[in-house]
């Protein structure tokens, strides 16, 4: 069975924005709207410090509590697992925005409900997901979580990592290296 | 048995529904102020409807919601009209379906303002949707079952048929059948609007909603708003109808009516208070702040003004207090917990989005910084104002359904037969 | 000759100050790729390897097209630069293509009544009026007393434009308000510079130091590529910054030094090593001159004596130099980029290169590697004559060009108008936000007698030229090829894309088309950029069709390391110069010294600036792309003194600094993450051209604020880091 997955570098992640502003020409998302984000974590106090960095998206849950809230079926699982609303079914009631952890989800102002796709249309012929293409760290990598050779599969298993609300009980696909 | 047009509609009065909105010398003041108030109304739900238009034709941004806030005013106020719906179907099926003899000449004014909500409730929700024909395609072609939506959709749409039926039979003087539809219709109301609260109540991303509270609690308040509606049939459309004063066969009615308001709003009272200690106590992330929010932050005003004072205080004084002998006092009494019941809701839907799921102080302190900028404010909470479109559509929705039932009241035959 | 004009007011570029009009920019919105439904698989008609403008690093970049609209950029795989990747710049240079607020058509400042207008001419008309004007210039003072600022990789065409004329006045603000110090204090020591991707071996060293430098902010693609190499691979990293930068957050140690006296950190680095003999012995004995004189220099600067200075407790410094040293030769100090900061820059830069010395890195692996450039033929043309040199009232000693704030000096009135610069031509440099002090450099532009503007984005230097020469972007053109010198030799080419918008022009045809206007054709010899390319890769026996088609053209890399005992250098000695005959000779300090930096008032806060990875200056604060990922600068504040002074995170605050000059209002960041005796925000914001739809008035001008500069006594360099700033809650009006 296929299951798509993403890891992020924390330790390699500078917040760039790369893969924001490389999704964004990717997918066309609408301005005002972003498919991804990064985020800066600061702790402690002067000068004993730390700062987490990373680039956070649609975790593609595999208990996705936005499938579940979708009175039409329009947000669904495709291959190996990535979640996708489809455009025609969808009717803009907003269900799936409210029903959402991690609040990844834009209203598209041709009025149906969007959200990163891993790239989907970019993985079914072979390719890496954009941000994931154009990451200058190589804090991004992309694979098949049941494929031993995938590098996802590796660095899971060599390092610590964590996922983001796991008390949400949404078994994310997205990983954060720390 | 079948029944003839004429039976429901009153011809002559049809006739004079001009005479409704001008008004003439010879209509006493307080009559005219009544065609007058009409008038608005009427220019009201026109501009509402034009505003809808609006909406359809020009899409998502010309609202004031966004893609953090996404249900704002217009939920709250289809979620306003169908509460009002259900506790229309549910108090008034205290007389001719649970036989409370002092309750059922309210019945057919009761079920046709029930009817009459339900269908603006559903307008409004139509403008909001980006879709509203997909809806009602997909959701029979491509059903999801384990959304709450669904059930919503689907189950309201059962609960109208019933009142339908309900309402014809009642035109129809068969009070068998009107008594059946009418036991269908409760359980159909009370199975929809819990399921409203669950569509809530099953959010467990947002920890101020989640939890088993909601249905009941929705329930509790659709029978707070049908007591408060029915009390308003009866005093405004005696107070405009009879010459402003009671109708003296309308006395025990309201009695009956003052005192299942004045418990009804208790249990609600109750409901809040557990509901704030709860929301206090065991410091929940996101639940915490949003009921600190109501309590001493941003909501400040609209929850110990609207919803404490005005909803419950003022009302359970005028109810119950010096003043309960006053059909005015018990029309103003239920006035108030209207006000506070829809200002409640535009408050729930709002505060369940207001404070971000995307943490700006983490839990042990950390501060987070998001590119792009984090929408909100430093304290986590996101902006929403509705647009002037949202405001006149609920405007307009508002006036419609008092039209609607006003020129129902006066062309259908809602009268009872019965003495 | 034209009347004098009433001397420059500032002139915006819009709608009712255009005669003629500008038609509905909203043409340049349309042509925008429409949002198109999700996961449909564009397949583009061409994908065209080219090389980025959005910063100074020149990316190889793949635009894909379709319809004739670039909808895509991703990195050239095949270009070494990049590898596939880029920074969010070049990434979101469709914003830079498609910003409506672009410039369209030459523009010349008029006279209306009382008003002056812009005037949208042909092409013919402003380079007819732009040559009549220079040459009455060159006429009447002399070629030299013509200036070109130039910055972007097209300013090589105005540079043979301005030396064919006779004149050889070329700065960069590169040079003086940026590396200028660095590539000195390298030059005096090494013989040579570090240049511009800078020779350093990132992804093979076990252990940098980054002194000042925020790579991950400052976001030069392949140095952060390799940074990221580097710490994937284990390296330590060192950062010695007054705020915990991201690199900070990444390294094993931060030291948050006392702003303005890294010198001293540094010397007592030295100190360290010699004295606990960690330093290569072996390396410094073949290739160094002047050891002694150095070691006895550095003997009493302790890590105690640094303390003092720096703050830094000994041990730190103690534990850090002994990690640089373990790791030696695979560990260096970087070099930094930007160094312009408190006036000393050069001896500074001089300690980092002899620091560097004594860990025996040059042309090692992990150290600095010995880079290679490819061999291009020039394009046969006619020798340029030897121009009149410019002579600036302030010189120094050992500057090898001219400070761009020297011409900005000597373009205001003074006595004599013989001694001064009389006309500018700026390519692609925003003057007025690039040099310190923009309220000098305003009086300086309004002095002149010509300012001729080439650039693609209405500024604040083009509201103050007579002329506007609207360049297109770097998608839509053809320029000059790249061989940057880097670990491989390569060959890069810019090409055109998509059509150019409206009438726009490249770089190269309208400084040919000048050079014709001023009968100087003949330095322009080729045709055209297409000629001009083939024949200098044809002359050099490359492919142009391989380099139409990859976009580069690799060569063969010869070893760019050194591992001979002894190595040759371009130095005077032969030899790595601890001691400067040439500073001595100058009489400048022969061996770096440290001067302890001045106080902040009380209630002031020392200013610091610096960069955003999503950001170039102010070439990138109006496109909307951008702007939407960083839409404004914040203020960075110390937590503590937030709360002492009663601001919370978010407040607005007006900044004024020592010489009561205001800028803002500009958000606060609340955070632990700086010292408390500093404040620090990214350069490039606080636009003051409302031509810009999106930038205007976005955040505060860091150039406003820095009125105050420290001249480096060995090149000029202007040190901005000098500048104090109080800062008071912001009242709407």
């Amino acid at each position: 069975m296929t299951r798509y997955a993403m890891t992020v570098d924390q330790k390699l992640c500078v917040t760039c924005n790369a893969c924001v502003i490389a999704c964004k020409n990717e997918n066309q998302v609408p301005e005002g709207a972003a498919r991804c984000w990064t985020v800066q974590v600061e702790k402690g106090s002067f000068p004993l410090l730390s700062l987490e960095t990373r680039s956070e998206r649609c975790n593609h849950c595999e208990n996705a509590p936005c499938v579940t809230a979708c009175p039409t079926g329009a947000s669904h699982y495709e291959d190996g697992g990535i979640v996708v609303v489809n455009p025609d079914k969808c009717v803009g009631c907003k269900a799936c925005i409210v029903a959402c952890p991690y609040e990844v989800r834009y209203m598209h102002p041709e009025g149906y409900v969007d959200k990163c796709t891993f790239c989907i249309h970019r993985v079914r012929e072979g390719l890496a997901p954009a941000c994931v293409t154009v990451c200058p760290t190589k804090a991004l990598k992309f694979g098949d979580l049941d494929d031993p050779r995938s590098e996802v599969h590796q660095e899971l298993q060599t390092r610590q990592h964590k996922v983001l609300k796991p008390e949400e009980d949404t078994r994310p696909r997205l990983f954060f290296l720390t | 048995m079948s029944m003839s047009l004429s039976a429901i509609v009153d011809r002559e009065e049809l006739g004079r529904l001009g005479g409704l909105l001008r008004v003439a010398k010879s209509d006493e003041r307080h009559v005219a102020r009544g065609k007058r108030l009409l008038l608005g109304l009427f220019v009201l739900a026109l501009a509402g409807a034009v505003a809808a238009l609006v909406a359809l034709l020009r899409g998502h941004h010309v609202m004031g919601t966004t893609s953090e806030i996404s249900w704002g005013v217009l939920i709250a106020t289809y979620v306003f009209f169908v509460v009002s719906s259900t506790g229309l179907c549910l108090v008034s099926s205290l007389g001719h379906v649970f036989g409370f003899k002092v309750f059922e000449p309210i019945a057919k004014k009761a079920i046709f303002l029930a009817l009459v909500t339900l269908l603006v409730g559903f307008t409004v929700i139509a403008t909001e949707l980006e879709r509203p024909f997909r809806l009602m395609k997909y959701a029979i072609f491509s059903p999801n079952p384990a959304a709450p939506i669904w059930w919503m959709g689907t189950l309201y749409g059962v609960y109208m048929v019933l009142i339908g039926a309900e309402l014809y039979y009642l035109f129809a003087e068969d009070h068998r059948r009107a008594k059946q539809f009418g036991l269908a219709s409760v359980i159909a109301a009370v199975a929809a609007h819990s399921n409203l609260g669950a569509v809530f109540g099953l959010s467990h991303s947002r920890p101020y909603w989640y939890g088993p509270l909601l249905p009941v609690y929705f329930i509790a308040s659709a029978l707070v708003c049908g007591a408060a509606l029915l009390i308003l049939i009866v005093t405004v459309g005696d107070y405009f109808g009879n010459d402003k004063k009671l109708r003296p066969e309308h006395a025990p009615l309201l009695d009956a009516l003052r005192k299942l308001l004045a418990l009804f709003i208790t249990i609600i009272a109750f409901f809040t208070i557990w509901k704030t200690i709860t929301g206090v106590a065991g410091q929940h992330y996101h639940k915490l702040e949003v009921t600190l929010a109501s309590l001493s932050g941003p909501l400040f005003v609209s929850f110990w003004l609207f919803e404490v004072v005005l909803g419950m205080l003022v009302p359970l004084v005028l109810l119950l207090g010096p003043w309960r002998r006053s059909w005015h006092a018990v029309g103003l009494a239920a006035f108030l917990p209207m006000l506070s019941v829809f200002v409640m809701r535009y408050n729930f839907v709002v505060s369940g989005q207001m404070f971000s799921l995307k943490p700006v102080t983490g839990h042990g302190g950390e501060q987070l910084s998001y590119f792009p900028p984090f929408k909100g404010n430093v304290e986590g909470f996101l902006p929403y104002t509705p647009s002037w479109v949202e405001v006149l559509i609920v405007a307009g929705a508002i006036a419609a359904a008092t039209l609607g039932f006003v020129v129902g009241s006066r062309v259908l035959a809602l009268e009872s037969k019965e003495a | 000759m034209a009347p004098a004009m009433n001397r420059r007011t500032f002139l915006k570029i819009s709608g009712t100050t255009v005669i003629g009009g500008l038609a509905a920019s909203a043409g340049l919105v349309s042509l925008m790729p429409k949002a198109q439904a999700n996961d449909v698989r564009v397949t583009p008609d061409r994908v065209v390897p080219t090389f980025c403008e959005l910063c100074f690093w020149k990316c190889g970049v793949l635009a894909y097209v379709k319809n004739d609209k670039v909808y895509k950029l991703e990195g050239n795989p095949k270009h070494p630069l990049s590898n596939g990747k880029l920074c969010p710049r070049g990434t979101g240079g469709l914003g830079a293509l498609y910003d409506p607020d672009r410039l369209r058509r030459p523009l010349i400042r008029t006279r209306v009544g009382e008003e002056e207008k812009w005037k949208e001419v042909s092409w013919e008309e402003a380079l007819d009026f732009t040559a009549k004007r220079l040459n009455e210039v060159k006429a009447k003072f002399g070629p030299e007393s013509i200036a070109l600022f130039s910055h972007g990789h097209g300013g090589a065409f105005f540079k043979t434009l301005l030396k064919a004329m006779g004149g050889t006045t070329i700065v960069a603000p590169s040079n003086d308000q940026c590396r200028g110090p660095r590539e000195s204090g390298f030059e005096l020591t090494y013989g040579v510079g570090v240049g511009s991707v800078e020779n350093i071996d990132t992804p093979h060293a076990r252990c940098i130091a980054f002194i000042g430098s925020h790579l991950g902010e400052n976001m030069h693609n392949t140095a952060v590529q390799e940074v990221s190499a580097a710490a994937a691979h284990g390296a330590t990293f060192i950062t010695v910054d007054p705020r915990f930068s991201i690199i900070a957050s990444k390294s094993k140690y931060w030291l948050p030094i006392k702003p303005g006296t890294d010198t001293a950190l540094l010397l007592a680095w030295a100190n360290v090593l010699i004295e606990e003999g960690r330093y290569q012995k072996e390396f410094v004995q073949n290739n160094v001159e002047g050891f002694a004189e150095f070691a006895a220099h550095v003997k009493d600067k302790t890590p105690e004596w640094a303390y003092i200075e720096t703050g830094l407790e000994p041990s730190l410094i103690r534990e850090t130099a002994r990690e640089l040293a373990k790791n030696a030769p695979a560990a260096f100090v970087h070099p930094g980029r930007h160094v312009v900061w408190y006036g000393n820059d050069t001896q500074r830069s001089r300690a980092i290169a002899i620091v560097n010395a004594l860990l025996g890195n040059w042309g090692k692996k992990g150290g600095f590697y010995l880079p290679q450039s490819l061999n291009v033929a020039a394009y046969p043309s006619p020798a340029l004559p030897h121009g009149a040199g410019f002579k600036p009232r302030q010189t120094f000693p050992l500057a090898t060009s001219p400070c761009a704030y020297d011409v900005c000096d000597a373009s205001m009135k003074q006595g004599d108008d013989a001694a001064r610069v009389h006309a500018w031509i700026v390519y692609g440099c925003n003057v007025p936000l690039t040099l310190p002090n923009t309220a000098r450099t305003i009086e300086a532009m309004k002095a002149l007698d010509f300012v001729v503007a080439i650039d693609t984005m209405p500024s604040e230097v083009t509201g103050y030229a007579d002329v506007v020469l609207p360049e297109n972007t770097y998608l839509e053109r053809y320029d000059d090829l790249d061989t940057t010198p880097f670990r491989v030799p390569y060959v890069a080419i810019r090409q055109p894309a998509v059509p150019s918008y409206g009438e726009t022009k490249p770089g190269w045809w309208i400084a040919k088309s000048l050079a014709e206007k001023l009968g100087l054709g003949g330095f322009f010899p080729w045709k055209d950029a297409r000629d001009y390319l083939a024949t200098r890769l044809e002359k050099s026996k490359l492919s142009f069709a391989d380099l139409e088609r990859d976009g580069v053209i690799v060569g063969n890399a010869a070893p760019i390391y050194d591992d001979s005992p002894t190595q040759t250098f371009k130095t005077p000695s032969k030899k790595i110069e601890f001691y400067s005959k040439a500073m001595a000779d100058a009489g400048l300090p022969p061996l770096p010294n440290y001067e302890a930096p001045e106080e902040p008032p009380p209630g002031y806060f020392r200013l610091l600036f610096g960069r955003s990875p999503v950001h170039t200056f102010s070439r990138t604060t109006n496109n909307p792309r951008l702007l939407e990922i960083v839409p404004e600068n914040e203020l960075w504040i110390n937590s503590e003194m937030a709360r002492v002074l009663g601001l919370k995170a978010g407040t607005r605050v007006m900044l004024e600094n020592q010489d009561s000059v205001k800028t803002g209002p500009i958000k606060l960041k609340v955070t632990d993450r700086i010292r408390q005796d500093c404040v620090y925000m990214v350069h490039g914001f606080g636009r003051e051209d409302s031509r810009l739809s999106r930038g205007y008035r976005r955040g505060a001008s860091d150039a406003r604020l820095v009125t105050r500069v420290k001249r480096d006594p060995v090149m000029g360099g202007t040190g901005m880091n000098v500048n104090f700033v109080t800062l008071y809650r912001w009242k709407e009006a």
